[in-house]
């Protein structure tokens, strides 16, 4: 195993033990996606004909705040005892810390999803994974998408004093396209359109995920230095 | 360039309009303990950041061992003692200095993490969380981590901040034996009795500028006291 990957996999480790011993990111993400679901389901009319286009959009609502409260802990964790010193001086590649973080949080998120969609079936009574899978193929791309800016922007924004308030503010503007398009793809799934229709929209955040992943691994040998 | 030596010329480092160094020269042979002392805000940390590959001068060059500090061949080979510890407070002792050993690519991570548990004499500890551990212990460890790929150069930042006496003492000898090993070290410290006892050369810095540099054999603590208020001011 070269350097790169066995750095990463130190890192991914420790961030996934140290997770599972505090269960502080999975449960407060998860329950924050839960009361979002709740909360949309109490506050819309949801049937038959807005199902699809509305269940959608609140599916992946839920993700995005919930997977953004998670992201700011990710970097935190580092802060502590100046952690991300003694990553930032090891001999390593430094897209491999990039690399491992957000594999990490795109661990957690898949996690927070498979607990969160059964109980959103039941909820909205829409089997949102008829299709399930192209509709995987759609949450994997769409999370891919999600946590490779999450977790530059959580980076940049770790040394900020407002940074619970200015990771979203940064983060949710530039996720916009994504989250158009992949409740676009899931909508479209759901609502059983001709396939043409969520091709398309898979083969964008197929798009969006590569140019963002090569550019936040490239930038973040900087933003390392700055941390 | 000597691959043992620690060198940089003409460094410069700006924080927006601050300068926190200007046109440092600073070079310690292989085998040297070069303690650095100035006031707060002289630009020590901002040095031995830049020496150590955690930071970039915004002009000039720093070299260790022949290379750019940056370059990632070097940084394996830099080992930093800090008041931080850069210790995971949620893992054990052993799970942190097993982490280290992957990050730094020591072969058999758990043995050499067990062979430092050993020397700084935290074994019995080994299954405990970091954050269970005192400030001399967590320092002790912080030592552990520091060594995990026996590195050339050691660079330690007020590492005696919050020790007790016995650590202290205890991290002091530690320090020595790692001298003596042919380890070249660089210490920042406020304690100047300490310092020169330990250094073979003391450096002084005072508004980002070097303003002394000289070897401490035949230095006493007093003499060197009155040297630093000359040069630093009070």
């Amino acid at each position: 195993m070269n350097n790169f990957w066995r750095s990463t996999r130190a890192i991914l480790h420790k961030d996934l033990r140290t997770e599972f011993r505090s269960r502080e990111f999975f449960g407060h993400t998860f329950m924050f996606a839960l009361l979002v679901i709740v909360i949309f389901n109490f506050a819309f009319k949801i049937n038959a004909q807005n199902g699809p286009l509305l269940a959608s959009g609140i599916l992946w609502i839920s993700f995005l705040f919930a997977g953004t409260l998670g992201l700011g802990r990710s970097f935190m964790v580092e802060k502590e005892n100046d952690c991300v010193q003694g990553l930032a001086l090891s001999p390593v590649d430094r897209s491999a810390v990039f690399v491992a973080k957000f594999l990490g949080n795109l661990v957690f998120l898949v996690m927070m999803q498979a607990m969160i969609l059964p109980a959103f079936i039941v909820l909205y009574n829409l089997n949102v994974m008829e299709n399930f899978l192209m509709q995987t193929v759609v949450f994997l791309l769409g999370d891919v998408g999600f946590m490779t800016l999450g977790t530059l922007i959580a980076a940049m924004s770790v040394n900020l004093k407002a940074r619970e308030i200015l990771l979203p503010v940064l983060l949710l503007p530039l996720l916009t396209p994504l989250l158009i398009f992949a409740a676009g793809a899931t909508s479209s799934l759901v609502a059983g359109d001709d396939p043409s229709v969520y091709l398309s929209r898979i083969k964008f955040l197929a798009a969006f995920d590569v140019i963002f992943f090569v550019v936040s691994a490239l930038v973040f040998e900087y933003i390392m230095d700055e941390l | 360039m000597d691959k043992r030596r620690i060198e940089c010329r003409g460094v410069s480092k700006k924080y927006g309009d601050f300068d926190a160094l200007k046109d440092v020269d600073l070079s310690i042979d292989e085998g040297d303990f070069l303690v650095l002392f100035g006031p707060n805000g002289a630009g020590k940390t901002t040095l031995l950041k830049i020496l150590c590959g955690m930071a970039r001068p915004t002009s000039g060059t720093a070299m260790v061992g022949g290379a750019d500090s940056h370059s990632p061949e070097i940084r394996g080979k830099i080992g930093v003692i800090s008041h931080k510890s850069y210790l995971y407070d949620s893992l054990t002792a052993q799970e942190n200095l097993v982490f280290y050993c992957e990050m730094y690519g020591v072969a058999n991570p758990g043995a050499r993490a067990a062979e430092l548990l050993e020397s700084v004499e935290l074994s019995h500890r080994k299954n405990d969380f970091v954050r269970a551990f005192s400030r001399g212990m967590t320092q002790r460890l912080s030592i552990a981590r520091a060594l995990v790929a026996d590195p050339d150069f050691i660079f330690l930042d007020e590492p005696f901040t919050g020790l007790d006496h016995h650590s202290a003492v205890m991290f002091q000898s530690m320090l020595s034996a790692l001298h003596k090993r042919g380890k070249t070290v660089m210490m920042i410290t406020h304690d100047i009795p300490l310092g020169v006892s330990a250094s073979t050369r003391a450096a002084i810095l005072k508004g980002g500028r070097k303003v002394f540099d000289e070897p401490t054999k035949g230095m006493s603590g007093e003499k060197f006291m009155a040297t630093y208020l000359e040069k630093a001011g009070k």
